[in-house]
């Protein structure tokens, strides 16, 4: 004899169940968005008007005569910068030597030389990628850069084209329109556009010392 | 038994009608059941699965983004953080879920849904990285082992809505580009909707080899069953076989013995009066029958004995027609009344011996004439009354005859005996048996009158019961459905014996000058006739058969002719139905009387059919031997005297 199948507890089952998935779903597309939002939260940067457009005089950085010069300021452990890197080797092998590259990286407690940072070993490889250190960040406020991961781009004049980062999202690579920006600007000698591109990654100095403007979207 | 194809599919089976749809109901139930068994056991590796996956996203987080640094302020990572708590989101509610109700549709649809959240968090977390994305193609393959279209579909889904949604939102994030491409979506969705679709062949063909195997299986069931029903049913009948023989052994060993112990009975019941007639013939032939009082005592014992001896041949031979079936039953006219009369007078000699009284009770009530056997209830009344007398040594024996009511003739007899206990009666009317075998031993007897008179009654369409107490006495009751009828015209009705057991014994030489022809095989039958003819005057004539009786009656002329014949009707050559035949259809009247021992109403109607006047039942008794002669020796005398 079967038992009789009790229809009532089945729906309350069933119910229960299904307000716990849609708890589940919500919970769960909250935590997404929020990584989202983190993800394509970028870095501080400098208020508009404050970064010199001109090669500045005081840098200790050489300035290659009849290059494109281009600098990357890089928080040696910033893992979104990983990404940063990456697309600036593409730059790189795109550019060819039409591009002076310099990467300076600040310093952290427990490092003693620029050398000890942890870098990708393709940017090692490439000839005309300098590592430089900018231990106190002078050289990052010198040119207004203050997440790890900021390109500034300067003409064989001297004139700063393009200012902002290269990748798409916090350590994700891939094309992005600060790459385009950049590739532009060398192919046809004209500035990149003149908004900002946004910078993912780490703050270069913290914010006290800092003094930066913070994006207000910026919520970590 | 119809054993079915195995090998045949759902797709070759043909339509045979309510079998076939058994077999496709079994099949779907075997299908349900294989499919929720591997629901279940992709459940529980899926848990598995995704608690990896907690633990190596979690890993991951720690080993490629451990911190977020602002300066030199260190502080844990978000992806750490997002591993941790939406990787515990994403893991908590299909693992319970697969721990709680494994096998439900609700359950690996949520594990779809996780599986391909985890690979888009696997994707952040890694930081976009290309082999990354390949966690989606193997989780829908995983996900194939569900059989379940409606799981691919879903991972699908979500991975084509988690593109729609970024590509609206954040183009970038998956193209790589600020503008929305509607077509890169169809691209990368298409993708996955290539694998989902080749899945989704895979598990249709594993679907439909899963029913094959399901039909197959309940073919294999059905045939069992029918085998085992066939096995059962033959076990059945093999038991209930045995049975029946194991009771037929029984029966035929429990008659065996009862027949073996009746033999013993019987054997111990006729020696013992032989023994008495053999004993005292013995005395009789010595010096001591030369004592009057010796030999008188010597005669009735073996008169007694004898009595004794025809009695328990009677019963033997009365049971065993009985038990044949050949038993015939009369229905002609006789008085109850009468009859119990009769039985009574039989039966108080008897019981004057034993110093009882013997007291007959009739309801006035009581039709005078009634339709039945008188010979079979005077047998039953006689046994019965008999028994009483025998069992009581102080006291009365009573038989009533009453009517209770229009159609129901009751007969009592009632004693003051030793009684019968309950346990005792409930074997009483069974044959070969008594009260107990001490029963045999103090008063003899062979253990069938009682089950002789229960068919008798019976077979008159009655019934017979007892009450009794022991040390009180007995009453034995017979109840018969009767119908009343007018007094009978015709001579010998039943109420006075058709041969007269009171009736006068011709004393003196009342044959004298009466011719009588004796025809029987057996000489002592001659020598016993003869004397007793001769000594009442007769002229005696023997013959051995048949034949030889026509020759002596040819022999004689018209004025010495036979006055009788006595005819045996059972003898070699030719028999006595034979001859008077013969005789008759020479013209021949003389008064023929059978000699025979069967005392059934159709022998004796045989007899008077083959041309007999009268007839006479052997053992033959000397008074209604002489009656009968001299009775029919005056009619032939006075047919010879008229002429007629």
């Amino acid at each position: 004899m079967t038992r009789p199948v009790d229809t009532t507890s089945i729906s309350r089952t069933g119910r229960m169940i299904a307000a716990v998935v849609t708890l589940w779903l919500v919970m769960s597309a909250c935590g997404f968005a929020l990584l989202y939002a983190y993800v394509f939260t970028p870095g501080p940067v400098d208020a508009a008007g404050t970064s010199s457009s001109e090669w500045p005089e005081t840098t200790s950085i050489p300035n290659a005569p009849g290059r494109w010069s281009l600098l990357m300021f890089l928080h040696p452990r910033c893992p979104c910068s990983r990404a940063s890197l990456s697309e600036l080797t593409r730059l790189v092998t795109v550019a060819g030597d039409a591009l002076d590259v310099s990467v300076l990286q600040m310093s952290v407690e427990g490092m003693n030389s620029a050398t000890d940072c942890q870098l990708p070993r393709t940017v090692q490889q490439f000839k005309n990628i300098r590592i430089l250190a900018d231990p106190d960040g002078s050289e990052a406020d010198r040119f207004g850069a203050r997440t790890s991961g900021h390109v500034v781009l300067f003409n064989p004049d001297g004139r700063r084209v393009f200012d902002g980062g290269i990748t798409i999202a916090r350590g994700h690579e891939g094309d992005s329109p600060g790459r385009a920006a950049i590739l532009q600007a060398i192919a046809t000698e004209l500035p990149a556009s003149p908004a900002a591109v946004p910078v993912f990654g780490c703050r270069l100095k913290s914010e006290v010392s800092a003094g930066t403007v913070s994006d207000p979207s910026r919520k970590w | 038994m119809k054993v079915s194809d195995s090998l045949h599919g759902p797709d070759n089976v043909q339509d045979h009608g309510p079998l076939d749809e058994q077999l496709e109901n079994r099949c779907q139930i075997l299908m349900r059941k294989h499919l929720h068994t591997v629901h279940r056991e992709a459940d529980g590796i899926f848990a598995w699965i995704l608690l990896l996956q907690y633990a190596a996203g979690l890993m991951l987080a720690v080993w490629l983004t451990p911190a977020s640094w602002s300066g030199l302020d260190v502080s844990v990572h978000p992806h750490v953080w997002a591993a941790l708590l939406l990787g515990f989101t994403i893991t908590a509610l299909p693992v319970w879920l697969a721990v709680k109700q494994p096998g439900e549709l609700s359950t690996r649809l949520v594990i779809s849904l996780a599986q391909i959240l985890w690979s888009a968090l696997l994707i952040h977390l890694t930081q976009g990285r290309i082999e990354t994305h390949f966690h989606v193609f193997v989780s829908l393959a995983v996900l194939a082992f569900y059989r379940d279209w409606r799981v691919l579909f879903v991972a699908a889904a979500v991975a084509a809505l988690d593109h729609l949604v970024r590509g609206l939102f954040w183009p970038r994030s998956v193209y790589g580009v600020s503008a929305i491409e509607p077509w890169r979506w169809i691209e990368h969705t298409g993708w996955v909707l290539c694998e989902v679709a080749f899945l989704c062949v895979s598990n249709c063909q594993t679907i439909g080899r899963m029913r094959q195997v399901a039909y197959a299986t309940a073919c294999v069931e059905s045939d069992r069953e029918i085998i085992e029903c066939q096995v059962r049913l033959r076990t059945t009948e093999l038991c209930d076989a045995n049975r029946k023989l194991s009771e037929e052994r029984d029966r035929a060993e429990t008659a065996l013995r009862v027949r073996t112990e009746f033999l013993a009975n019987m054997s111990h019941e006729i020696r013992t009066p032989m023994t008495a007639i053999t004993g005292f013939l013995e005395i009789l032939t010595g010096e001591e029958s030369r004592d009057t009082a010796t030999y008188a005592d010597a005669v009735r014992t073996i008169r007694r004995n004898s009595d004794h001896l025809l009695n328990l041949i009677s019963d033997i031979l009365d049971f065993s027609k009985i038990e044949s079936g050949q038993l015939k039953l009369e229905s002609v006219a006789c008085s109850p009344a009468a009859l119990a009369q009769e039985v009574i007078d039989l039966m108080r000699h008897r019981a004057e011996m034993r110093g009882l009284m013997l007291y007959l009770d009739l309801d006035s009530g009581c039709p005078d004439w009634i339709v039945s056997d008188p010979t079979r209830l005077r047998q039953v009344l006689i046994n019965l009354v008999g028994n009483a007398i025998k069992f009581t040594e102080r006291g009365h024996v009573r038989l009533a005859l009453l009517y209770p009511q229009p159609g129901q003739l009751r007969f009592e007899v009632s004693d003051t005996g030793i009684g019968i206990s309950a346990a005792q009666i409930e074997h009483l009317f069974q044959p070969f048996t008594q009260a107990d075998s001490s029963v045999t031993r103090r008063f003899g007897g062979t253990g069938l009158g009682l089950a002789i008179c229960r068919r008798l009654v019976e077979g008159l369409g009655g019934s017979i019961s007892i009450e009794s107490v022991l040390g009180a006495g007995s009453r034995f009751r017979v109840e018969l459905p009767v119908q009343a009828t007018a007094q009978p015209g015709l001579p010998g009705a039943a109420g006075t014996p058709e041969v007269a057991s009171n009736s006068t014994v011709a004393g003196g030489k009342v044959l004298t000058g009466v011719r009588v022809l004796v025809a029987d095989d057996g000489a002592d039958n001659r020598k016993l006739v003869s004397y007793l003819l001769r000594k009442s005057g007769a002229e005696v004539t023997l013959a051995c058969d048949g034949q030889e009786a026509l020759d002596r009656i040819a022999e004689r002329s018209e004025d010495d002719r036979f006055h009788v014949v006595l005819m045996d009707m059972q003898m070699p050559l030719l028999d006595g139905y034979s001859a008077t035949r013969h005789l008759r259809e020479t013209g021949d009247q003389t008064p023929v009387i059978a000699l025979t021992a069967n005392a059934l109403s159709e022998d004796r109607q045989r007899c008077l059919d083959a041309g007999c006047s009268d007839y006479l039942t052997k053992p033959i008794q000397r008074a209604a031997l002489l009656d009968t002669v001299a009775e029919w020796s005056a009619v032939s005398q006075e047919v010879v005297a008229t002429g007629v």
